[in-house]
């Protein structure tokens, strides 16, 4: 933690503390994890190791994070009929994807599932959602 | 020469109505498509990630010491009313329940981790010391009180069962393995009448964040099973059981267990395998024992989350390609109207599976359009009854891969 | 008369207890070859509770990545499996099963504290005030098949599986998955079962029922005596060493009982009767070795066939071991039987017990 507390930025020292975050859910060496790292491609998490980092993540920054606000990461305030009718996410769906996870790259193609959203998020997603919780917890 | 195995009797202790009800007040209610599944209000949900359940507001099962076992005995009970079970009595009766470990009520396990952590971490003196001056929530805690057993061993002695007993701890496969292990054993002639079923009794506050930190709770609060909105399961409490024997009942309603059978996926701790490759071998297995490669019906597992079910049609799917007649197997899950309960989920839908051999066969509640991932021959709406139906089939999935499936058929 | 489920091969075996994992050693020490070791200690934090000594497994289980959701004992119980199915040799896959025998979930308080913290007496706002502090794992460490499902994927055991409860848990897995090998259902089972009687809930009821200990132990049965000689040459690095040697054969029957469970006084010991004991042993009179706590009825004489008849308690060198126990004894006898080849037609019958009410009898025998 010492990297992030001497930093003076708040978005730095978020994208730290989620960064380290992730690594201790993995187990793995924090300099093994990137900000572009893909939770499940490049870094072996699995749907339980997301529950984990999420915990993480919660008490880190003191916040709460539902299953909705997950969602909402990836489709915004877009219905999940519309988005994703019968499991397969629509063309406004992806486009929508698009906008909000472009982190997602050439994973953000028609087929895709709305089960398959957690194969597109990296470390910098939970950055995003983070600081949205926090942004929004202020202004509330 | 293996033994037949045949269902003598059943009874149930269900949600259905709020204080709750018999197998045979359940029915009719059940066939209406009716649900149990409403706000929990006997403690406070805010905030949690699922706010209902299907749960039985009885004031004796809640001051109950083990209400596990209160709602099993209300299950025994609809057997005892229709069968001298002191007649099976001694070392040829057998006892064979799905069921998990019990908890102490929350005021209990509160009253003594505050004592015994007055600094935050776990204080074994402060522990011992005012466990003395608790000994009631110290014996709510203790192992006769929640053993897995206890219920099991509660149940042998009322009935003075000497036989095998098993308690099968099988997550939400539980109810329908503990039936399998008594078919094994009937069969093998280490009991000649045996108590078999499961209980489940989840609706605490433990339980429900647990399940719902795991995000396998509906967040809509609805349990409507293979529907295309479906999204996580509803935990329900309750308990069902069966008599079986293997000599043939008198009368005209003759249900023999035909086949059984059990497989794991060791594909994942708590994802199934995607194409349900355990639960097709597991209903296989069934099918294999009874020399059937049909059936008229299928309980399903149908737990209302959007991989289990898709799993599980994709199986159904496999097994039954080439239906022999039209429209079979009719399919329906139990889970749209009872909600999960967990060790005694198998139970209660083997109850259904006998159910639709007397010609009732229940709808899924809350099922309005089925999802492309689950196809099948569904039952919605209102259930439908004076079917001529000779087999179902019955399963079980647990969290971890272990299955069950028990096909019982009309003689 | 119904015929009895026929005795079983055993071709595998492994355990952890209290005094090693060598089951060689501790036959030795339970038929008092060995001189009687040094009694067991009560360390802290054990020390205040109302036990007289505590025998607890020595040194952690090896590093697993199956930390974040096992526990101490479901790790054990994970190697245990493991190591013995290597011994064994029997294949892997769609027709090897899988029981597990456990003594019940535990509280674990440590878990449990900081949700609980700051709860008030009514449970109100029980979310805000701490539930929702619990970790998203805690359900799945809190899953009585945890250990069964992780194994089940990890050793490829993909053909039935069963997950029993209760303090002779160990006995109902060996007699169920018995009947499956007899029957077919299966060509191989694997059996493991794990107990620790060393919590906190449970020490501050003890009433002098030896010694509070645990175990995790397996073993590998088959119904055709063959596969274990295959099994030897699967593996003969694991077939020498001396822990392999149940694997020489041994023949095993299991059954359980449960009854008095009805007493609802703090302090009644609630034990199997005599009458449940009788029941589960019927046909099982002609044995040369009992091995039974002496809390537990003993059983009938019956008519005495065999000459030498002695009494033994595995319990008095591991401590109670829950609802491992029928399956260490099982270990036990597999290796003496084994061993002292001299008595070519000697059986063990082996009696656990443990509340509320339950029984576990295994009979294990040198010749089917």
């Amino acid at each position: 933690m010492s990297a992030a507390l001497t930093s003076s930025s708040p978005a730095v020292h978020h994208a730290e503390t989620v960064r380290l975050a992730v690594a201790e859910a993995l187990n793995l060496d924090p300099a093994t994890v990137g900000p572009d790292s893909n939770l499940m491609d490049d870094l072996g998490a699995d749907s339980l190791a997301f529950l984990d980092i999420v915990f993480r993540i919660e008490q880190a920054f003191s916040i709460e994070i539902t299953r909705g606000e997950m969602e909402r990461a990836a489709r915004g305030d877009m219905s999940a009929e519309e988005f994703a009718p019968a499991g397969v996410i629509s063309e406004r769906g992806l486009e929508r994807l698009r906008e909000l996870l472009p982190e997602g790259g050439a994973k953000i193609a028609p087929g895709l599932r709305a089960t398959q959203i957690l194969s597109l998020f990296t470390v910098a997603t939970f950055v995003k959602i983070a600081e949205g919780k926090l942004t929004g917890g202020a202004q509330a | 020469m293996s033994r037949r195995v045949f269902v003598r009797a059943v009874g149930a202790w269900t949600p259905m109505r709020p204080q709750g009800a018999s197998w045979r007040e359940s029915l009719p209610l059940l066939l209406a498509g009716e649900t149990a599944v409403r706000e929990v209000t006997h403690f406070d949900t805010a905030g949690f990630p699922s706010r209902v359940a299907a749960w039985i507001g009885d004031d004796a099962v809640a001051a109950a010491c083990d209400r596990r076992a209160a709602l099993t005995t209300r299950a025994l009970e609809e057997i005892e009313a229709e069968v001298e079970l002191a007649a099976l009595a001694g070392p040829k009766l057998g006892v064979f329940l799905g069921a998990e470990s019990g908890r102490a009520s929350p005021a209990a396990i509160l009253r003594l981790a505050h004592a015994a952590a007055p600094a935050g971490t776990f204080d074994h003196a402060a522990f011992v010391a005012h466990a003395a001056a608790a000994a009631g929530a110290a014996a709510a805690v203790a192992a006769r009180s929640v053993s897995p057993a206890a219920v099991a061993s509660a149940l042998a002695a009322r009935l003075g069962a000497l036989g095998p007993v098993h308690t099968v701890s099988l997550a939400c496969a539980s109810g329908a393995s503990a039936i399998v292990s008594a078919v094994r054993q009937l069969r093998a002639g280490a009991c000649d009448a045996a108590i078999a079923g499961g209980v489940g009794a989840d609706v605490d506050p433990f339980m429900l964040v647990g399940f719902g930190k795991l995000g396998a709770l509906s967040g809509s609060g609805l349990s409507r099973p293979f529907d295309r909105a479906r999204d996580g399961f509803v935990v329900g409490e309750g308990a069902a059981l069966v008599l079986l024997t293997t000599e043939p009942p008198d009368g005209d309603e003759v249900f023999e267990i035909s086949g059984v059978g059990a497989s794991l996926d060791g594909f994942h701790l708590t994802a199934p395998h995607p194409q349900g490759d355990g639960a097709e071998r597991a209903m296989r297995a069934a099918l294999r024992e009874s020399g059937r490669s049909q059936v008229d019906y299928v309980q399903a597992h149908g737990t209302s989350t959007a991989l289990n079910d898709a799993a599980e049609c994709a199986a159904l799917a496999r097994v039954f390609e080439q239906p022999v007649q039209p429209g079979r197997p009719l399919v329906s899950s139990i889970k749209g109207a009872v909600g999960h309960w967990i060790a005694g989920a198998g139970a209660i839908g083997f109850l259904c599976a006998v159910e639709a051999l007397r010609g009732n066969v229940l709808p899924t509640a809350g099922l309005t359009h089925p999802d492309d991932t689950c196809p099948g021959q569904h039952v919605m709406g209102a259930g439908r009854t004076g079917l001529a139906l000779q087999s179902a089939l019955c399963n079980a999935f647990a969290f971890g891969g272990a299955n069950a499936s028990l096909l019982v058929e009309r003689r | 008369m119904t015929a009895p489920v026929a005795p079983v091969a055993i071709v595998g075996a492994a355990l952890r207890t209290a005094r090693g994992d060598d089951p060689d050693a501790l036959a030795r020490m339970l038929v008092g070859e060995l001189p009687p070791p040094a009694p067991f200690a009560l360390p802290a934090p054990w020390s205040a509770y109302p036990v007289r000594a505590v025998a607890e497994i020595p040194g952690a289980p090896a590093r697993s990545p199956h930390e974040r959701i096992l526990r101490r004992m479901g790790l054990h119980a994970h190697q245990v499996a493991t190591e013995a199915l290597r011994r064994s040799g029997v294949a892997c896959g769609d027709r090897l099963g899988l029981y597990t025998g456990i003594g019940g979930l535990r509280a674990q308080w440590q878990d449990l504290i900081p949700a609980l913290r700051d709860q008030s007496a009514d449970f109100s706002a029980s979310w805000s005030r701490g539930l929702r502090l619990l970790h998203p794992y805690w359900m799945l460490q809190h899953l009585s098949n945890n250990t069964h499902a992780l194994l089940s994927k990890d050793v490829s055991a993909r053909g039935e599986g069963f997950t029993f409860g209760g303090a002779n848990a160990g006995a109902q897995a060996l007699q169920a998955a018995a009947a499956a090998v007899v029957t077919g259902a299966i060509d191989a089972a694997l059996v493991v079962a794990y107990d620790s009687l060393l919590e906190p809930e449970l020490l501050l009821h003890w009433r002098g029922q030896g010694i509070p200990s645990e175990a995790a132990a397996a073993l590998v049965l088959v119904a055709d005596p063959a596969a274990a000689a295959t099994a030897a040459v699967a593996d003969p690095a694991a077939a020498a060493s001396p822990a392999a040697r149940p694997a020489a054969q041994a023949w095993l029957q299991a059954r359980t009982a449960a009854d008095a469970a009805e007493t609802s006084d703090g302090d009644a010991q609630a034990l199997p009767t005599a009458e449940t004991v009788a029941a589960a042993c019927a046909g099982w009179e002609r044995w040369s070795h009992l091995d039974t706590a002496p809390w537990i009825a003993a059983p009938p004489p019956g008519p005495a066939r065999t000459p030498h008849r002695a009494t033994h308690d595995v319990t008095a060198i591991l401590g109670d071991c829950g609802a491992a126990t029928s399956i260490v004894q099982a270990i036990l006898w597999a290796t003496q039987l084994s061993r002292a080849a001299s008595t070519p037609d000697a059986s063990a019958l082996c009696l656990s017990a443990g509340l509320p009410g339950l029984l576990g009898a295994v009979r294990v025998s040198s010749s089917r």
